[in-house]
């Protein structure tokens, strides 16, 4: 039996709106491995961040629901924790990193004071005094320099790629053994990039923490995970270790998605392959294969009503079995 | 193959005011030093990090920043110092295209509305004439002319950006400045609009100024690609020999950056360390340098660095600490 750390089944997140309720992840299910870095790709609004919002129970009130599903984080289901009982796991054993640590940070709070906060909330054993310290201890550690004086500062005397620094020292302040970071490097320069996963990487190795990384970017997908879920219109559509998805992408969302990104190694400006259209609304989803009217496949009324189901073709590669999207060779 | 724009020691800089009267104490050095063109029908990418002044130079290129000193020629004509009456008709042959469709779009009026508006300025056409050549230009960028009565947020960003190149082809343009096109947008809708923008280079025999950040972009659409780094271009190449055999630390250490969408390949190199230095107190010597605390960096100070050509077409930065010879 793997050491899950995190397993979620059947994930069914809605929202409230004027044209009443709209299902944003309909019936997601995987695992995270302890100790591993699940890769969570799609375009936006496939419900990749719905997904990372619905673990951390931070959907936007009074609208986001969990309607049905399991989260099982260690064990215990988040889904069932009330709400007093999550500010405990909050932080303290899953933390997030977000994708614009200009609006995550608080403007008019100093660095540090952000930080020691996480410390003060949940060590009662910390003064303010070992709050500082530990602070200090954490923002050297993710490679800020001159930390006491970086203490002192506020986000906008930051660049960003220190900014990004500071939450994701914020976020790891107190070990956490899960961390979604959600598109962490996607407002960032390549470089800052670069540097921001190859942080991530050595704290996860000395740390052991497991990360669900959330990204539409799959290069970043490549260099950091040993597993990706691909997500498309609020389902998954494909799942598989790193190496086998790029190797032997099955489902034709997969294959349209590795094909449109230019490549350093391609020829210049030759046509790109494309996945035309859009993704359907919320509003007017098929059940069905969600991918059909894009696929550019001819779809049978019945495919685009009776929902594939999610199959293990080959050991660990999951795949939706839409007779179309999906055809074995 | 003749200059369409033609850039020469171009310098844009902003003056940082302080103290109690708001004098100007300081200058930010946005673009410091630029000499470049583009010919006709030729793309030309313009990379670097945020806050190179790769955004500041293609303004300064349309005019809407009016450069400090340095000179801007478009089809031969002088146009850094012309007048707002002398360059309203040439605005018509150059035109933008932005990063953000959603703030670059007027949300109160309808598509039509936005497109039409370049054919006012200009006074060209009757009403119907206008009417039928919006048409035209949204059936041209994939768009039905049924969207015209639209307005912005009815559509999604990959359709927006759709509605920003019509507006920046409406008057047949020559030239048109891209500051990143396609970063705001799904890899699969971002792959749509670079088939589009290749077509119509292709139909209507346009110039781009292609900026962005990701290269593999850059590489993809460019015929030439200029590498900026703190104001002033480090590296200048066709797009092909600048991927193949980079001169500069700096273009070196961004391709290395690039996160490759194979799993089986690992990054071999060290990633560049430290961010871009602030642009009213650069560091003495090379920029670059300083960041990288090169060996030789101490050589760099105090020396005036411009750029030479070491191959035909192959321009790299006269740096001694960041360019090997």
């Amino acid at each position: 039996m793997p050491d899950n750390i995190l397993e979620i089944r059947n994930l069914v997140t809605a929202f409230d709106t004027e044209g009443g309720q709209l299902t944003a992840v309909d019936g997601v299910s995987f695992e995270v491995e302890r100790g591993t870095t699940l890769g969570v790709v799609g375009e936006s609004g496939c419900g990749k961040s719905v997904t990372a919002l619905s673990i951390m129970r931070l959907l936007p009130q009074p609208m986001g629901h969990i309607l049905d599903g399991e989260i099982r984080f260690e064990g215990v289901d988040l889904t069932k924790v009330p709400a007093d009982g999550m500010h405990e796991i909050r932080g303290a054993k899953i933390s997030m990193i977000f994708q614009e640590p200009m609006t995550a940070l608080n403007p008019v709070h100093r660095i540090g004071r952000q930080i020691s906060e996480v410390f003060l909330l949940h060590r009662k054993d910390m003064d303010k005094k070992a709050a500082w310290k530990a602070s200090i201890d954490i923002l050297e550690k993710v490679g800020i320099p001159s930390p006491e004086i970086r203490y002192g500062e506020y986000p906008h005397q930051l660049s960003g790629g220190m900014r990004q620094r500071a939450m994701i020292a914020m976020a790891l302040a107190l070990k956490p053994s899960l961390v979604i970071a959600d598109e962490p490097t996607t407002a960032l320069d390549v470089t800052v990039q670069a540097q921001i996963l190859n942080l991530m990487s050595d704290l996860q190795k000395e740390m052991g923490m497991s990360i669900v990384l959330i990204t539409h970017d799959l290069g970043v997908i490549a260099e950091t995970c040993d597993e990706v879920v691909v997500m498309y219109a609020g389902r998954i559509v494909e799942r598989a270790p790193v190496k086998e998805l790029f190797a032997n992408p099955l489902h034709a969302y997969t294959r349209g998605l590795l094909h449109s990104i230019p490549r350093l190694d391609g020829k210049r400006k030759t046509r790109l392959n494309t996945i035309e259209g859009n993704v359907p609304a919320l509003k007017d989803m098929p059940d069905g294969c969600r991918f059909g009217a894009r696929s550019g496949i001819e779809h049978t009324a019945e495919e685009l009503t009776r929902r594939p189901q999610l199959e293990e073709v080959s050991p660990g590669h999951w795949v939706a079995t839409c007779p179309k999207c999906y055809q074995p060779e | 193959m003749s200059k369409l724009l033609e850039i020469k020691n171009l310098k844009m800089h902003f003056p940082v005011k302080g103290g109690v009267l708001l004098r100007a104490i300081d200058s930010c050095k946005a673009v410091d030093g630029v000499s470049l063109h583009i010919e006709e029908g030729e793309t030309l990418g313009l990379v670097g990090e945020s806050g190179c002044g790769k955004s500041t130079l293609g303004k300064c290129v349309v005019r809407l920043n009016d450069p400090t000193s340095g000179e801007v020629h478009f089809e031969g004509q002088d146009i850094t110092h012309a007048s707002r009456k002398t360059i309203l008709p040439l605005r018509r042959d150059m035109q933008m295209i932005f990063q953000d469709p959603a703030e670059s779009l007027n949300s109160r009026h309808t598509v039509r509305n936005i497109i039409e508006e370049p054919f006012i300025i200009h006074k060209i056409g009757t009403r119907a004439d206008r009417q039928k050549r919006v048409d035209e230009l949204l059936e041209k960028v994939g768009l039905s002319p049924a969207a015209a009565s639209r307005f912005p947020f009815e559509f999604s960003g990959g359709q927006r950006q759709r509605i920003g190149i019509a507006r920046a082809i409406a008057l047949n343009p020559k030239l048109v400045v891209c500051d990143e096109p396609v970063s705001a947008l799904d890899v699969s809708v971002q792959s749509q609009v670079l088939n589009l923008m290749l077509d119509l280079q292709r139909d209507m025999g346009l110039s781009y100024l292609f900026i962005a950040h990701d290269l593999a972009v850059v590489k993809h659409v460019s015929d030439r690609v200029a590498v900026m780094y703190l104001g002033k271009i480090v590296e200048l190449a066709g797009a092909d020999e600048i991927y193949q055999n980079p001169r500069h630390a700096y273009t070196k250490a961004l391709l290395e950056a690039i996160p490759v969408p194979d799993p089986t390949k690992k990054r071999e190199h060290p990633i560049l360390e430290g961010d871009v230095p602030s642009p009213i107190h650069p560091p003495e010597g090379c920029a670059f340098g300083h960041r990288v605390q090169a060996p030789k960096y101490h050589e760099s100070i105090g020396q005036e660095i411009g750029i030479e050509e070491i191959e035909p077409g192959h321009w790299v930065s006269t740096c001694p600490c960041c360019v090997e010879r």
